[in-house]
Parts: C-alpha cells; sequence; structure tokens
C-alpha cells in the first residue's frame, strides 16, 4: 500500500544489519507504527495518502542517519566494552610492538617483524625491501587495516566482525606455529598477544549480539 | 522562534515527557513538540538512538503491551534513576539559566548609546 515507505524503511532495515536480527524486527516494527501514526495525523489534516507518506518520511528524517544512529546508539554502549577494551589492549600492545624495533637496544625485534612477515605473506617481494621503512610500514598498514576498524567499531557488520575475527586468530595460529626461532621472543609473543587479543575481542563483540537476541528471545 | 533539537537536549526532553505518563515513540515527539508550543524541531527518527541510550543507562524501560485497539506498542516508562537524573538535569539547566541570564542582562543593564 504505501510502497514508499516499505521503500523507506528497507533503506534503514538494511543499516540496521548489525543488528541481531530480533533485535532489527522489534526496531523496525516501532518505527513502522512511528510513521504509520504520522502518516495517519497527515491524513487528518486533508494531505493525501501519498503527500502524507512523503511529509512523514521527510519528518522522520534521513533514512542512512537514522539507520547508523540507532546502530551506534545500540553497539557503542555496554554490549561491546569488553570487547573494546581487549581491542584497545590489542591495539595498544601494536603500537609498542612498532615501537620497539625503532630503539636500537631492540634490534632483535626487526628480524622478527621480518620472519612474520615471511611466514604470513611468503609470496610478496620483502627481500627487495628489507629495512626499516618497508615493515614499519607493513605494521602501520596492518594496524590501521586490522586493529583500528575493530576499536572504534567501524566494522559494523556481523560478517566483517567475524571475518576480522577468522583474520586475526588465523594470523596468531600461523605465527605462533610456523615460528621457527626464539631468538627473538619480545616481537614474538607482542605479535601473537596483539592478534590473539584482536581474535578474542572482536568474538566477544560479535557474540554479545547474539547473546543480547538470545536474552529477548527466552525473555517471559 | 523556531529551533533545532540538538543531540545534547533530547534526553532531558525525553525525561520530562516521560515524567508525569508512559508513552510510546510517537507520543513522545507529539508531547516535545506540543509542550515546546511547536518551537522545537525535530527529525524524529533520532528519538529512537536517544532511547536505547536512555534504556542502556538504566534510566527508562521500554515494554512491549498490547493496546485496546491496534497492534502492540513498545510503551517507555521512566525509572527512578530516571527521576533522580532529571532531576539532576533540571538543577542544572537552572543554573546555566541563571549564569546567562546575568550574563545577558535585562534592558535596565543595557547601557545608553
Amino acid at each position: 500500500m504505501h510502497s514508499q515507505l516499505d521503500i523507506y524503511l528497507k533503506r534503514i532495515e538494511v543499516e540496521l544489519r548489525a543488528l541481531p536480527g530480533e533485535q532489527r524486527s522489534s526496531e523496525l516494527a516501532e518505527m513502522r507504527q512511528h510513521l504509520d501514526s504520522m502518516i495517519q495525523a497527515y491524513r487528518e489534516l486533508g494531505y493525501t495518502e501519498a503527500d502524507s507518506v512523503t511529509y512523514a518520511i521527510q519528518q522522520f528524517g534521513n533514512s542512512r542517519q537514522v539507520g547508523r544512529k540507532l546502530v551506534k546508539a545500540t553497539t557503542t554502549r555496554r554490549h561491546f566494552a569488553t570487547g573494546r577494551k581487549l581491542c584497545l589492549t590489542a591495539w595498544w600492545l601494536f603500537i609498542v610492538s612498532l615501537a620497539m624495533p625503532a630503539c636500537t637496544v631492540f634490534g632483535g625485534v626487526m628480524r622478527g617483524y621480518a620472519c612474520a612477515v615471511i611466514v604470513l605473506f611468503g609470496s610478496m617481494p620483502y627481500s627487495t625491501f628489507i629495512g626499516a621503512v618497508y615493515y614499519h610500514a607493513f605494521g602501520v598498514a596492518n594496524l590501521w587495516l586490522l586493529f583500528y576498524p575493530l576499536l572504534t567499531l567501524r566494522i559494523v557488520s556481523r560478517k566483517a566482525r567475524c571475518v576480522s575475527t577468522a583474520v586475526s586468530a588465523l594470523a596468531a595460529i600461523l605465527v605462533a606455529t610456523l615460528w621457527t626461532s626464539s631468538g627473538w621472543c619480545i616481537g614474538f609473543y607482542t605479535w601473537i598477544a596483539s592478534y590473539t587479543l584482536t581474535a578474542i575481542g572482536s568474538a566477544v563483540i560479535a557474540l554479545d549480539g547474539v547473546r543480547s537476541a538470545n536474552k529477548k528471545r527466552f525473555a517471559v | 522562534m523556531g529551533r533545532d533539537l540538538t543531540r545534547g537536549d533530547m534526553p532531558a526532553l525525553v525525561l520530562a515527557a516521560l515524567a508525569t505518563n508512559p508513552a510510546h515513540g510517537y507520543a513522545i515527539a507529539r508531547s516535545i513538540e506540543e509542550k515546546s508550543g511547536r518551537a522545537f524541531h525535530m527529525k524524529e527518527g533520532t528519538l529512537y538512538p536517544v532511547l536505547r541510550t536512555l534504556e542502556a543507562d538504566g534510566l527508562i524501560s521500554g515494554e512491549w503491551e498490547v493496546q485496546q485497539s491496534g497492534p502492540a506498542r513498545k510503551v517507555y516508562r521512566i525509572t527512578e534513576r530516571g527521576l533522580s537524573e532529571l532531576a539532576s538535569r533540571r538543577r542544572d539547566w537552572d543554573d546555566y539559566a541563571a549564569i546567562m541570564q546575568a550574563l545577558l542582562g535585562g534592558k535596565s543593564d543595557a547601557q545608553p548609546a
């Protein structure tokens, strides 16, 4: 009946994809009722059906902003606090592990990076770029790609969080199992710790959504 | 006077709207609009993030309730914590208004040109 309204709510639903299914349905049902009441009020003022829907949607706000703000308000509060703390710790550890090679005292850690890069990305032309700049650049790129989005909760999609969890868990397993030298243990353990914490943190964030959905489902 | 509500205004206004009666989202929006004499404008979709934040903080609670006519609606109630938060915000606002009044002054304080 209100195809314009359905399209609008569908756009909001797309933005709410980070929320568990039941919570998403609840949010959409509540917003639909609000919009239906607004449409009814405009109808009573004498507007046509089409105009009433248009005005109600305009008054409700941009679908993308409505959805994003709702997800942000839902996810950045207590639900994600634990996961976020773990990711923050991982981020700090990674910063430390990046800063350490800069100190000549920990020169061995640089070689640790080299080995980790070789293990993880053997096909990369690392031999032609040996040197601090290359490894630091690689580390910074890694930091921004993996840790920063988790830390700031830029990854709101549950699928993206699961992929990120899997990638960081795989990285931790690879570094832990394929490492053959014990000579550079500071860098080694820092890498494992940062990847593992990221994996746990992102898993907590992902599972917390499921937990809150279950809590609702089993509530009497 | 016309003024767009900012994000910081909303939680206090929602708490004030719920202080007297439980209400659903649409009724809260109408209450704010009517009490302000239609001077405040807001995009009503922005109400829901505020409601979720207040719920997460334990200042309000929302429950789906079957209505006498029509489908079930989510009705929000202010909690004890919400009432004390509202009282605190009212005190803060009174202090702020008193300071602004003192700073801006009335007509009697204006210097002749």
